[in-house]
């Protein structure tokens, strides 16, 4: 049952070791507010999640978590969009679309499902064209459906398995962890698209939580009790889709959060 | 071995290699000190960096213990650890039970970061047996392809009340450290190391450069003359050599110059060497300045210089160059309350007209400058060929004399002087000639003034006094024997030792031997000639006055020095019977003689009337052709016993027929 921890650790160790900064960054004890300057960018990334990492991930873990990724752009969207905000909502769907959705479409071709393009092309193009929230929502749903529909190619077991919740929840955690690291510089908010990955990454895990804590509660409280307020600490780091004038807490604290999430979930 | 490691150090490389090798030791030794130093340093910052992490963590994770019993970690402590760990260098962390096992392990790796908590792992890690209770502190290297290069890595017991209730280890990334250290005692150890290093090297560069110097200065020695700063003849014959070369068949006229100041030796022998020195460095100062400022110049000789002037229109620019010299060295030189003059004398030879190769005008101009030195104070003289082809004359003659003496091709011939009143035969004149088997019979008046320039004339002088003892030894006693000097021979101050040699080894007795001198000799210092003249007569030598008559012929001669005889120069003797004064004046001179009781020989002889007149005049003795030619001495018996028979057939109370030859002594001998 643990088995699966371990792999997962294994799998992030091995992706991020060749770029260990070896002396941590201290900055982030200091907090001031953030400037003006921070702009609204879509990094081209290739890959969100490091190949060799997922490599060792089971396949329904690393299929959910690109699901997940995926629904948390597409959050992060919805969130904008309700705010009138359709230019950087577009700036997700059109990650969504043309970052997140290419490495999942093999994994979707192996399970025999047809490609997210066309729901995620819509809904970019909707986002692009700023018909309005409602616009969006409705381009938005059949693009949910079909993350829920492809979701469900994962074996019922595990989907309701509360360990595979958390893992999945941890996962998300720790891309949230990096997403807060790239976007803060310091005091200085540098890439607000990435703290906006981020929120919609904790949405997402919070789905997860929200699904797994009440059964883990009847079997250890101390554990549920422990990753509850952790997740909630981790929480105040994101106040809302738009950054604080300056980081809440620093990136050490966000990420020994996310590890005390990890020894919990690991005593299970 | 010693001797080839020393050798080795004295070669040209030697030095070289030796430094070099010193210099690989201290490299050597700074390297082992590089990294000695930087193994320390890096203990010591780990040991520092650990400690303080170690009390950080101890003081401010108050379950440190539990966690270590197995129990879960606060949400704080975790926080607080991830929190110590990116604020320090700590970039790994574990937490050990008592016994070993793995209760929790920190990861910075990347992207993810994540705690592994084994407290129920079904593989735990255990920690290398640690009972001791002691904290390790070691810094590795790191073989793993992720991770710091160099870290360090401490184990240190968790307890309370000494109790152990666990172990942290603590991995310190030092790689940032290493190169730290190790560039700051590479620093060091390159200063040191250079401070050891400079004293060789600099002796080594020291030396190398006093070589350098020495190798100037000798070039500049080999090359420029000390004391003018001016070429010195070889350097200046060998840029002569190369800036002809350099003409080519040039048709532009050029010119060297050879310049004598007989001054410099004057002043060096009267005033010292500086005087010479100052005298030089102001005549070199004005031949550069003035006259030459275009040309080559350079000392030669002590007091000679040399220059080659490039370019020069005709003979007239040349001369005008040459009095232009003359004129400025001339001028006095000052020195000290002292005024320094010296005799200019200038030898030119001309380019192309005399030669267009260094030797041939080096040779030129030398014989140009001595026909100059002749010629008298403030001359100069160009090159003739006439004066090459005497020069030449005399040196082949020179060598002639030196090859004469070695092969013995002198000979001494022998005139007879006869008594012109009784025709007895009274003595002869050793007369030298050189017999040389290829270039014949060469005369006196040519070999004699060569061999007194030579100096020869002393070994010739002394061979003829030899010959002619040893010769006249053997004939009758009363006969003498006449040889002419030198007056350089008298001058020599060895000429009574050699006639002593001579006398002694022929056993021929002194009052034989008859010294023909000139009256050159008498111009000379008076005192010194008197004294040597009275030794001589001292000795029972007699002493002639030669060719009386000619020259100064002054009368105070014949009453202060001691002659024993006075010989009439024969160009009296021949105008007896060409001028009519003659006759008056050599009967003035006869009568002179008579008076002062000393023999007059007349010279020259040739006819019965001169032997007549001579005869009637009061003259004691003559020779000549008409008594006999100079002849060698195979011949010289045959006068003799000519001489001895016609004695013997004046003699009263002998007729023809008894009248046979008495016997002569050691006849046989002859």
């Amino acid at each position: 049952m643990r088995a699966p921890w371990r792999l997962i650790m294994l799998a992030a160790a091995i992706a991020g070791g060749a770029a260990v900064p070896l002396l941590a960054p201290a900055a982030n004890a200091q907090h001031t507010a953030y400037g003006p300057e921070a702009q609204l960018q879509v990094h081209a990334e290739p890959d969100e999640l490091d190949a060799g990492e997922l490599a060792l991930l089971d396949s329904d873990l690393a299929f959910a978590l690109r699901l997940h990724m995926l629904r948390g752009h597409l959050a992060a969207a919805k969130v904008l969009s309700s705010q009138g905000r359709f230019r950087e909502a577009a700036a997700h769907t059109s990650h969504a679309l043309h970052v997140s959705l290419p490495p999942l479409e093999p994994e979707l071709a192996r399970r025999g499902l047809p490609s997210l393009r066309i729901e995620l092309a819509e809904v970019n193009a909707a986002a692009n064209a700023e018909h309005g929230q409602m616009g969006l929502l409705a381009a938005m749903r059949p693009a949910e459906m079909r993350i829920w529909k492809d979701y469900d190619t994962i074996p019922e077991h595990r989907r309701q398995s509360v360990t595979f919740s958390l893992s999945l929840a941890l996962l998300l955690f720790k891309e949230a962890a990096q997403q807060y690291e790239a976007a803060w510089q310091g005091v200085h908010l540098v890439h607000l698209h990435e703290f906006q990955n981020g929120y919609g990454f904790l949405m997402e895990a919070r789905w997860l939580l929200a699904r797994s804590l009440p059964a883990l509660r009847k079997r250890e409280v101390k554990i549920a009790t422990n990753i509850e307020d952790a997740y909630l600490r981790l929480r105040e780091a994101w106040p809302s889709i738009d950054p604080p004038p300056k980081p809440v807490m620093p990136y050490s604290t966000i990420n020994g959060l996310v590890a005390a999430i990890e020894i919990n979930a690991n005593r299970l | 071995m010693g001797t080839t490691l020393k050798a080795m150090l004295r070669s040209k490389y030697g030095s070289f290699a030796a430094v070099a090798l010193f210099c690989a030791l201290i490299a050597g030794i700074g390297v082992a000190f590089v990294n000695r130093a930087t193994t320390k340093l890096l203990e010591s910052d780990a040991e520092m960096v650990t400690e303080e992490w170690a009390n950080y963590i101890v003081s401010n994770v108050p379950d440190l213990s539990e966690i270590a019993q197995g129990e879960l970690p606060s949400t704080e402590s975790v926080i607080f650890f991830e929190q110590a760990r990116q604020v320090g260098r700590v970039y790994d962390f574990s937490i050990y039970d008592p016994d070993g096992k793995l209760i929790l392990r920190s990861k910075e790796l990347g992207r993810t970061h994540t705690f592994d908590y084994n407290i129920f792992s079904n593989r735990p890690e255990f920690l290398p047996a640690r009972k001791d209770r002691k904290r390790v502190i070691f810094v590795n290297e790191s073989g793993a392809s992720s991770g710091p290069e160099i870290y360090s890595d401490a184990l240190l017991p968790i307890g309370t009340q000494g109790n152990l209730d666990g172990w942290l280890e603590i991995k310190v990334d030092q790689t940032a450290r290493q190169r730290l250290f190790m560039s700051s005692m590479t620093s060091l150890a390159l200063i040191i190391g250079a401070i050891l290093a400079a004293g060789p090297a600099l002796g080594f560069w020291y030396r190398t450069r006093q070589k350098q110097i020495a190798e100037r200065q000798l070039n500049y020695l080999s090359h420029f003359d000390m004391a003018t700063g001016l070429l010195n003849r070889g350097a200046w014959l060998e840029r002569l050599g190369g800036l002809l070369a350099g003409r080519g068949e040039s048709a532009q006229r050029a010119a060297v110059f050879q310049i004598d100041l007989n001054g410099f030796k004057l002043a060096t022998d009267n005033f010292g060497p500086t005087a010479g020195d100052t005298f030089l460095k102001e005549m070199a100062a004005r031949i550069v300045e003035e006259p030459f400022a275009q040309a080559t110049v350079a000392r030669v000789n002590s007091g000679q210089f040399a220059a080659f002037l490039p370019r020069i229109a005709d003979t007239i620019d040349a001369a005008h160059m040459a009095r232009k010299i003359v004129e400025v060295l001339s001028r006095p030189v000052e020195w000290e309350d002292h005024v320094l003059n010296s005799p200019v004398s200038v030898g030119v030879a001309l380019i192309p007209d005399d030669g267009n190769d260094a030797s041939r005008l080096w040779t030129a101009a030398s014989i140009a400058l001595e026909e100059a030195i002749e010629a008298g104070r403030n001359c100069y003289r160009f090159f003739a060929a006439e004066t090459e082809r005497q020069t030449q004359k005399q040196r082949d003659l020179e060598q002639t004399i030196t090859e004469a003496y070695e092969r013995n091709y002198f000979e001494l011939y022998y005139q007879p002087i006869i008594e012109l009143k009784t025709k007895k035969l009274r003595g002869f004149e050793a007369l030298i000639r050189l017999n040389h088997p290829e270039k014949g019979m060469i005369s006196p008046a040519d070999f004699i003034p060569v061999a007194e320039k030579t100096g020869d004339i002393q070994k010739i002088g002394a061979w003829c006094l030899e010959e002619a003892c040893h010769t006249a030894s053997f004939w009758p006693p009363d006969l003498t024997v006449s040889v002419n000097l030198s007056p350089l021979q008298f001058n020599s101050g060895q000429l009574i030792s050699v006639l002593r040699r001579a006398l002694d080894a022929s056993n021929f007795p002194a009052y034989r031997l008859e010294l023909e001198v000139t009256e050159g000799l008498l111009l000379g210092n008076v005192d010194v000639v008197k004294e040597q003249l009275q030794v001589l007569r001292d000795m029972g030598i007699a002493v002639s006055l030669d060719d009386f008559g000619t020259g100064y012929s002054s009368l105070s001669y014949l009453w202060q020095f001691p002659f024993s005889k006075i010989k009439i120069d024969q160009s009296f003797i021949r105008a007896i019977e060409a001028t009519p004064s003659a006759p008056g004046i050599l009967r003035t001179i006869i009568s002179l003689g008579r008076y002062l009781s000393v023999p007059m020989t007349a010279e020259g002889v040739e006819t019965a009337e001169q032997a007549r007149f001579l005869e009637r005049a009061g003259c004691q003795l003559a020779q000549g052709y008409l008594f006999s030619r100079p002849v060698p001495s195979t011949e010289v018996a045959g006068i003799i016993l000519k001489d001895f028979t016609k004695s013997l057939s004046k003699k009263p109370g002998l007729s023809k027929r008894a009248r046979k030859p008495a016997k002569l002594p050691d006849e046989a001998r002859l």
